[in-house]
């Protein structure tokens, strides 16, 4: 029975994520998990990928809420823009608009409008990229999720872009800030586990569509 | 009257039918234009101005020269006059009277030199536009303005347009360009003169540009192997820019010895193509897709740029431009890079984009119909102009365009097959065919009972002009008009209309019906549409645009899902429909609807307009709303109503010739907007806003098309018009008076009273005839034109984006919209661009891709203009015992300068006895009015065989609404007071408005416009309580 169980769930994760997965574009938290130790400094990038790279769809804006558990972080800034491939929505030597405000305990607003036109960023964005880094000062023991609350995210032309939104989490450890060898091990095999039908998914639907994933 | 002639889909008998033909083409155009040889010179020595003061150079260039600034015009425009190959800066000022009247107009004038030290230059393009680009700036601190309109000569039109390709700045501070004698397409004497040709004259040419040392760079750079290459990459550029150039040809090379000289060389060259010397006709002339030719100059190429020459030409389309209000940007021209789609027939706002229905060939097309229905096959081909000979060799296949806001790009997405064999062959003996849709003339959206929405667009089949063709003479044959319809705008289907179904048997019926009949309304397209209580109606329409409305709550399936909903159209002649009230108001008429007028003469009965919440074949289901003509006597009655549109919660209508507005309240009554006062049911009725017909310009044919605008500062009503002033074109001579109003005019207003013209002379492109198509959509409002030459251009007014109201959409518009992030709007809320009634970022990037500057760069807002008075109000003639009395609100202004057009009788314009010494397909000049009269006059005989130009001219001469045209706006008066007297100079109202005037001279747009005296009501008030 509970093979059957499992047999179906990862049946219904993989079909389920290639279906999600099928709109190709992923906003998700780097690294996803994470576990620091309290009262320390961190960050944690978003990140959007399944774009067309150097080719539509483009992301022209975005309107996101990034939601934690305030008890767990601080957020501390929200530094726009990819640190190596620098701001994808202001290319070319443009500019765009940003935001970023906290509209409430546990969630940052995170708000971004290019200023270039359609065409460079059709032909100039990346097709993954860092939309901006969040800085935080961690608190005490705990775990946060973290989750997006999607407002607006917009193509080159400010069309809604279908996107799936991923989560991540920020463990705050009281033991150690480095992990004890037996959790490192479990983690890893459990990450895998959950993250190889992923991984595969995201390749297939990149690989089909010709696109690289740099 | 035996003549018929269709044109915009309005029905025309008679004398006013005349007017509506075309007239010929550009060569036409040319050829005529001869006459301003005579014209413009006797203009031009009449009025000659007194010596201006002289020019001073710039202190730290030594090579600009700035004439003195005439008292009073500090803040008027500015002329930039560039000079031509081995010129100077005095060309302008010394031995030439062109600064004088430049001057004597009221103009700020800056004379550049290419050379540094004022020599004679010689330079290469290339190195000229260098220097232009360097000097503008100079100039432009100068005189503290950001823009200029340019004045050249000869190669100086190129060093300029070389300056505004290799350069932004110059292109954005360009108002626009009159070119006179450029070789704008190179001159084959350049060719000759630098590069040896051993076939004669190229070996004599060689050797005398050697001997006289003209193969310099200057001469090798106009070589038509280099300019065409650069006409290649600068044509496109220009005609996107929206920036209005004109051109100016001298036709003799007589006058002067070098160009004697030269002039034969170059006839040698180019024979049969008349040259000023060293540049032809053809080589001067720039794409009609952007540019006016403003036609041929009695000169050479020397003597054209005197002032006395082309100025007065110059002048009339400078000031007509300078007086626009600048809200609308040229969007597409060339007819979407086809000039075979003369006509935007018909626009619709749909799932984001904007969609255009174009009609091909239109006036080809009409005068070929013409031809084969009225049995007056002298129609067809016109004397001279595009149209093929052989009418079924139009090229009459309709096409959908799809605009995208966001990518400013055009697209095609649709395009009718060309597949209805004619039953002919061409000359290589293969069948012809031709479009199944030779136009498409309208277009709705519809919600369709599964709940999705779809595009629907109504063609117009070819029968008019191919039913009689042996293939299909004396059958039903001929391929009906189609509806076709897209639900994702790219892919779209005609609907079910197969043989035996109601909608596919509309055409196959209604010949059986009508034949035989004096007036049949044979059913050739599908004009007007309305999506009203879940069903589409649509009328079906015969090609004048006169016919019933049919309907079908489930449209898409076509066929019998479709049935009769109006009565016959003798009975009820369908023009348009618009929903207001929550009924469906119905516009009427149709001039061969007539009744005999009190002295037994057949005259059109009139517009009318119905209402109805269930249209049906039961007339009374409609109830009549106006009938006859709202009320004037048979003979002065529109003929049909043509646009309507609700505003303010009064549906305003406006009619066909002539053409008259009135606005109707939702209990069923009406007041007259514009026309002449009336009586009504033993009530004298007097037009609001005082102005009669065509707003007191009897140019005005047509009030065509209506559309709404709302933005920060204002939410009006637009009208545009079809103005026939474009038949006259050809003959040149009357530029002399009339140069300053062709083109289609649009006026606005805010209270349905007060007008104000926003252009009077095409958006400055006098080809620009009619405003056949209007469309309001969340990112402006976009109007469709009429054109004859160089196919139909788009216009947009994007002030609705411009949340802060100074000129410019920028980052401040931006912040607009983030500042009202997440907030729900109802429909209608100018920042919600993409409809989905909630405020996000996505509306936000939507208005950054509409910016006025890269990135969205604030800075690009142009400089504040002082505020023009809106309450301008003339007192009524009857108050006023006749005389002219005009009154305006404070603005606070230094002062108000006073403009006036008059309005006077065509015969006082051209006196007796007024001859055009060559008018086309006529023998001998033609002397006004003698030659014009019936039953013998030559100008009217030549009408009745079918001669389209000698009709127009015919008509002006023999009346049309009162005989009376307007000639141009002049300056009357500056003054402090808000308020102007004077005796009325015509026994025509006349036309006024007014520019306030800050204390350092700048200019406002122009007032709301009246006419004076007013024909308002006796002891009628200013409308607004605000007035100061």
């Amino acid at each position: 029975m509970f093979r059957k169980l499992a047999l179906i769930t990862c049946s219904f994760i993989f079909f389920g994520s290639q279906a999600s997965f099928g709109s190709m574009i992923f906003l998700d938290y780097l690294p996803a998990v994470q576990t620091l130790s309290p009262f320390s400094s961190g960050q944690v990038a978003v990140r959007v990928s399944g774009l067309g790279d150097h080719q539509p769809p483009s992301l022209g804006d975005y309107d996101l809420n990034l939601n934690y558990d305030p008890s767990v972080i601080t957020p501390t800034s929200f530094v726009f823009g990819d640190p190596v491939q620098g701001d994808q929505l202001a290319l070319n030597g443009g500019s765009s608009f940003t935001s970023s405000t906290l509209p409430n305990p546990g969630t940052i607003n995170i708000q971004e409008v290019s200023f270039n036109d359609p065409n460079t960023l059709d032909t100039q964005q990346a097709g993954t990229f860092i939309l901006g880094t969040l800085f935080f000062k961690t608190g005490v023991l705990g775990t946060t999720q973290l989750t997006f609350t999607n407002n607006a995210f917009g193509d080159s032309q400010g069309t809604e872009l279908p996107v799936t939104l991923d989560t991540g989490s920020i463990t705050i450890s009281g033991v150690s800030s480095v992990p004890e060898p037996t959790s490192v091990f479990l983690s890893f095999i459990g990450f895998t586990m959950l993250a190889i039908p992923v991984y595969r998914s995201r390749q297939r639907a990149l690989r089909g569509s010709g696109q690289s994933h740099s | 009257m035996a003549t018929q002639s269709k044109r915009s889909g309005q029905v025309s008998f008679g004398a006013l039918a005349r007017m509506a033909r075309p007239f010929p083409r550009k060569a036409q155009f040319v050829a005529c234009s001869l006459l301003a040889i005579f014209i413009f010179a006797g203009f031009a020595s009449a009025q000659a101005p007194p010596v201006a003061p002289a020019p001073t150079q710039d202190p730290s260039a030594a090579n600009v020269w700035y004439g003195a600034v005439p008292p009073n015009q500090n803040g008027a425009a500015v002329l930039v006059f560039i000079h031509g190959l081995s010129g100077t800066a005095m060309d302008w000022f010394q031995g030439n009277d062109m600064y004088n009247y430049v001057y004597a107009a009221g103009y700020r004038t800056a004379f550049l030199s290419m050379s540094a030290d004022n020599s004679k230059n010689s330079a290469s393009t290339t190195d000229n536009a260098k220097v232009v680009t360097n000097l503008l700036p100079i100039v432009y601190a100068h005189y503290n303005t950001k823009r200029a309109y340019f004045i050249t000569h000869s190669k100086g039109g190129l060093d300029l347009q070389y300056a505004m390709i290799g350069s932004s700045a110059v292109m954005n501070s360009v108002r626009a360009v009159f070119t006179i004698d450029s070789p704008n397409q190179g001159t084959e004497l350049a060719d000759c003169a630098t590069v040896y040709n051993p076939t004669p004259p190229g070996p004599a040419c060689f050797v005398a540009a050697k001997n006289f040392g003209l193969n310099t760079p200057g001469v090798q750079s106009l070589q038509t192997s280099i300019i065409g290459p650069f006409r290649t990459t600068a044509d496109p550029v220009f005609a996107k820019s929206g920036i209005q150039f004109y051109t100016l040809e001298g036709n003799t090379s007589a006058g002067n010895p070098l160009t004697a000289a030269t002039g034969v060389i170059l006839t040698q060259l180019v024979p049969g193509v008349k040259n000023d010397g060293l540049v032809t006709v053809t080589r001067a002339q720039l794409p009609d897709s952007y540019a006016s030719d403003l036609g041929l100059l009695s000169a050479n190429h020397f003597t054209a740029v005197q002032g006395h020459t082309s100025w007065p030409i110059i002048y009339a389309r400078l000031l007509a431009k300078d007086l626009d209000i600048q809200e609308f940007s040229r969007s597409a021209s060339g007819g979407f890079g086809d000039d075979h789609n003369t006509w935007a027939w018909s626009m619709k706002w749909f799932n984001g984009k904007l969609y255009v229905g174009t009609g091909r060939e239109v006036n080809c097309f009409s005068l070929a119909d013409n031809a084969v229905q009225t049995g007056n096959p002298g129609s067809y081909p016109p004397a001279s102009g595009g149209c093929p000979p052989d009418y079924t060799d139009l090229k009459l296949q309709a096409e959908i365009w799809q605009y995208t806001p966001q990518t400013h790009t055009w697209v095609r997405v649709y395009q009718s097959p060309n597949t209805v064999p004619l039953g002919v062959n061409d000359v290589n003996g293969n069948p012809k065919f031709t479009a199944l849709d030779e136009g498409f003339r309208g277009m709705e959206i519809v919600t369709e009972p599964g709940g999705g929405q779809a595009l629907y667009v109504g063609g117009v089949s070819g029968s008019a002009v191919y039913e009689k063709l042996p293939l299909y003479l004396n059958t039903t044959n001929y391929p009906g008009p189609r509806i076709l319809r897209s639900t994702d705008g790219v892919n779209w289907a005609p609907l079910p209309s197969g043989p035996g179904t109601f909608l596919g048997d509309l055409y196959k019926n209604s010949v059986t019906q009508y034949a035989g009949a004096k007036v049949g309304y044979i059913i050739r397209c599908f004009r007007s549409f309305k999506f009203f209580n879940n069903t589409l109606y649509a009328s079906a329409a015969d090609f004048i645009g006169t016919g019933i409305i049919i309907s079908s709550t489930n449209p898409a399936a076509g066929g019998d899902a479709w049935q009769k909903s109006s009565p016959p159209a003798e009975i009820l002649p369908v023009r348009s429909f618009d929903v207001f009230n929550n009924q469906l108001y119905i516009t009427t008429g149709d001039s061969r609807l007539t009744a005999p007028d009190p002295g037994g003469v057949q005259q059109p009965i009139g517009y009318g307009v119905y209402r109805t919440s269930a249209p049906t074949t039961d007339i009374n289901a409609f109830t009549p709303v106006i009938t006859n003509g709202a009320g004037m006597p048979l003979g002065q009655r529109a003929q049909d109503g043509l646009s309507l549109k609700e505003f303010n919660g009064q549906l305003y209508v406006g009619t066909d010739r002539p053409p008259e507005m009135v606005r109707i309240n939702p209990n069923d009554s009406w007041d007259l907007v514009v026309g002449p006062p009336r009586p009504v049911n033993g009530v004298q009725r007097y037009p609001l806003s005082g102005m009669s017909v065509g707003m007191g310009n009897n140019f005005q044919g047509h009030f065509y098309r209506m559309g709404v605008n709302t933005n920060s500062k204002e939410h009006a009503l637009y009208v545009g018009t079809w103005d026939w002033g474009v038949s006259l074109q050809p003959i040149a001579l009357f530029g002399q008076a009339f140069l300053q109003e062709y083109g289609a005019d649009l006026y606005k207003t805010t209270d349905g009273i007060r007008w104000t013209a926003v252009t009077r002379d095409g958006s400055g492109d006098m080809q620009n005839y009619a405003i056949r198509s209007i469309e309001s959509t969340p990112f402006g409002l976009f109007f469709g034109n009429d054109r004859l030459i160089g196919g139909t251009q788009v216009w947009m007014n994007q002030s609705v984006l411009d949340y802060n109201g100074d000129g410019a959409i920028d980052q401040l518009d931006v912040n607009t919209i983030m500042a009202a992030n997440g907030l729900k709007v109802p429909p209608g809320d100018p920042r919600d661009l993409d409809q989905n009634g909630v405020i996000n970022l996505n509306d936000a990037r939507m208005l950054a891709t509409q910016c006025t500057l890269p990135n969205c760069a604030t800075g690009g807002a142009p400089t504040p203009k002082p505020a023009a008075p809106q309450h301008m109000f003339s007192t009524d003639i009857a108050t006023t015992g006749g005389a002219v009395q005009l009154s305006w609100e404070n603005t606070g202004a230094a002062a108000y300068r006073v403009w006036r057009s008059v309005t006077l009788p065509a015969l006082q314009i051209f006196p007796a006895g007024f001859t055009i010494p060559f008018f086309p397909g006529v023998i001998g000049p033609v002397v006004i009015p003698q030659d014009a009269l019936p039953p013998s006059g030559k100008l009217y005989l030549a009408c009745q065989t079918g001669n389209t130009l000698a009709c127009t001219v015919d008509n002006l001469v023999n009346g049309f609404a009162g005989t009376s045209f307007p000639v141009g706006f002049t300056q009357i008066s500056r003054q402090t007071a808000t308020t102007y007297a004077e005796p009325a100079p015509s026994i025509y109202p006349s036309r006024y408005f007014v520019q306030a005037e800050d204390a350092l001279g700048n200019l406002s747009d122009v007032s709301n416009m009246v006419g004076g005296p007013s024909a308002a009501a006796p002891g009628t008030v200013p409308v607004a309580a605000t007035i100061k």
